[in-house]
């Protein structure tokens, strides 16, 4: 069963082929990092613009490099939600286009749900129950993963996610847009020693998150030593390391924290912010000594991307679920209303 | 006679029409912000499948604005997709003429009328240009342009009816218009069939799209968001 993936739900273009057989037979991806980084951010309408320019190219590209005609496909995937309303739309209707003209099934994925499968894709996969820490611009969630479709949520931000947390520091320390990379990159540079920022809600119960405060310390920081004098490339590069220690530590002792509640010995981390290596390798000694183990995606399946869509919408469209006749996308749509793999109908 | 089936999405009007053998078939309704939702069954209503071709389709028309840009996007991947899969052509027509062409057929405006064709560009701007006939199919005259109601940029028109719900900012169109101005019908939306005629001569010309060159026209290229630049700060 060969699955085109679409994913168009913010700033990335992605565009896969998944077989169940064989596995991941191509994928594209093309970045609007470039169109965005002069506002700051991602623009909504420009991300749609460009959406509608590049992904069909990236449909021919990923037939070409897998040598699939159109004639093989049997079903396609996009992402319904969560995302901007517009760009999914792009993704939407050209998916339910292509499989009506196709003759062949179609459905809407939801994008954490492709986020948290991402690490499926690897040749050495995790094997269901585990905990999941999904951690991106868009969200910080902790949840528990019975199953495909089985999800239960055991804590989220509060506020910003910690993807947002770290490119709204990274414009505080005149870093651009995004900000995650370019921080991680200050602060390898940083004394760890010379800040010591608050781990926010980590002396709480619960796995709640919360990065706002942690926001606000960053910037007083930033202010103190501008009063002390010019804010120099040492003190960016010392703001940034507390900054990142102080975000991965509370991921860190949430997760662990996570997999003590539910007593499993598994935690898989996916979204943009999995890829932060500080944070992989912080988790990777803290669960050793729990006898626990991470599973993270490839760096470029940690990012939006097209082959998490084929692979989640693979998974349904093979157990029979499909979308009805109207197309739906979901700008906000709780991971916890998605059906089990094994209930058949609309997803 | 070539087959056409044809997405009209521009406006509040989700407009679906199908022509084969001379004869027309359309779905037509007025639904805001749910033209994704609607769009599909629309097509599945007038057609049992979606191989076109099977269907005695030979070219998909679409209206490419201007318009909601939201709706413009709908029917670019729409037919983009059915373009891809299909293997058949595409045909991109304006929906402000698509517009004059339903004014046409409804006997709102004669053949032998100069148009001003407008629509609601939000904002309190109006998206215009100006049509006559030829044979029976409208030819642009001047435009397309956005712009802000007082500012519409017609010249030398001697005599006009405007059309499209840009005419509810009448008032504010610019005295040399408005003196010039013989009708206006504000209660108008462009209408899928009416995108048939213009097509086929398109398609008699060659003017013809692959799916990739399908593209939405939004006149605005112009987005409210302000660089880092324009905001003091460096990027």
């Amino acid at each position: 069963m060969l699955i085109l993936g679409l994913e168009t739900s913010c700033d990335e273009t992605g565009v896969a082929l998944y077989d169940m057989a064989r596995g991941l037979l191509a994928d594209a991806l093309f970045s609007q990092v470039d169109i965005h980084v002069e506002y700051g951010g991602v623009v909504p309408e420009l991300a749609s613009r460009d959406h509608v320019r590049k992904v069909l190219p990236l449909l021919e590209q990923v037939l070409a490099e897998a040598g699939c005609t159109p004639q093989e496909i049997d079903g396609v995937a996009y992402t319904a939600g969560p995302g901007l309303v517009g760009a999914l739309m792009v993704g939407a209707t050209l998916a339910r286009a292509l499989a009506w003209g196709w003759g062949v099934p179609v459905l809407g994925v939801h994008h954490m749900e492709g986020h948290l499968l991402a690490p499926m894709l690897e040749d050495e996969h995790p094997q269901f129950p585990f905990v999941a820490l999904l951690v991106s611009g868009g969200h910080t969630q902790l949840v528990r993963v019975d199953g495909i479709g089985q999800y239960r949520m055991l804590g989220e931000s509060l506020d910003d996610a910690a993807g947002e947390a770290f490119d709204k520091a990274a414009k505080m320390l005149g870093l651009p847009y995004p900000g995650g990379p370019h921080i991680a990159r200050m602060a390898q540079r940083g004394d760890p020693a010379r800040f010591d920022f608050p781990r926010p809600m980590v002396n709480r119960p619960g796995l709640d998150f919360s990065f706002s405060g942690l926001k606000t310390y960053t910037l007083n920081t930033v202010a103190e030593c501008r009063q002390a004098s010019e804010l120099t490339e040492q003190d960016r590069c010392d703001i940034a390391r507390a900054f990142e220690d102080a975000v991965v530590a509370t991921l860190v002792i949430k997760c662990r924290r996570a997999l003590r509640q539910e007593a499993l010995k598994t935690l898989v981390i996916a979204g943009g912010v999995s890829a932060n290596l500080r944070l992989r390798s912080a988790l990777e000694r803290a669960l050793d000594k729990e006898g626990a183990r991470v599973f993270y995606p490839a760096a470029k399946y940690c990012t939006d991307n097209g082959a998490m869509i084929a692979y989640a919408g693979a998974q349904r469209l093979q157990a029979g679920q499909v979308d009805d006749e109207q197309t739906r996308v979901r700008p906000r749509w709780p991971m916890e209303e998605l059906p089990p793999l094994d209930a058949a109908g609309a997803a | 006679m070539t087959g056409i089936l044809a997405i009209e999405t521009a406006t509040d009007a989700c407009s679906v029409a199908v022509f084969v053998d001379g004869q027309y078939q359309q779905r037509h309704e007025v639904i805001p912000r749910q033209h994704s939702q609607r769009l599909f069954g629309m097509l599945q209503e007038l057609l049992p499948s979606g191989d076109l071709r099977a269907h005695g389709i030979e070219a998909i028309a679409y209206g490419c604005g201007p318009g909601s840009f939201t709706g413009l996007r709908i029917a670019a991947s729409a037919v983009q997709g059915l373009a891809y899969a299909s293997g058949l052509p595409a045909v991109a027509v304006s929906s402000l003429a698509c517009q004059v062409q339903t004014a046409l057929r409804r006997g709102q405006v004669h053949s032998r009328d100069t148009v001003l064709s407008t629509i609601d560009a939000r904002i309190n701007e109006v998206y215009g240009a100006v049509y006559c006939f030829r044979q029976g199919l409208a030819v642009l005259q001047q435009g397309p342009w956005a712009s802000a109601p007082a500012d519409i940029p017609v010249m030398n028109a001697q005599s006009l009816r405007a059309v499209g719900n840009g005419c509810r900012f009448l008032d504010k169109f610019p005295p040399a218009v408005r003196a010039v101005l013989q009708s206006s019908v504000k209660q108008l939306l462009p209408e899928a069939r009416d995108l048939v005629p213009l097509a086929l001569e398109k398609l008699r010309c060659g003017d013809i799209q692959s799916p990739a060159q399908v593209q939405p026209v939004y006149v605005r290229n112009e987005i409210s968001w302000k660089k880092l630049s324009q905001q003091g700060k460096q990027s």
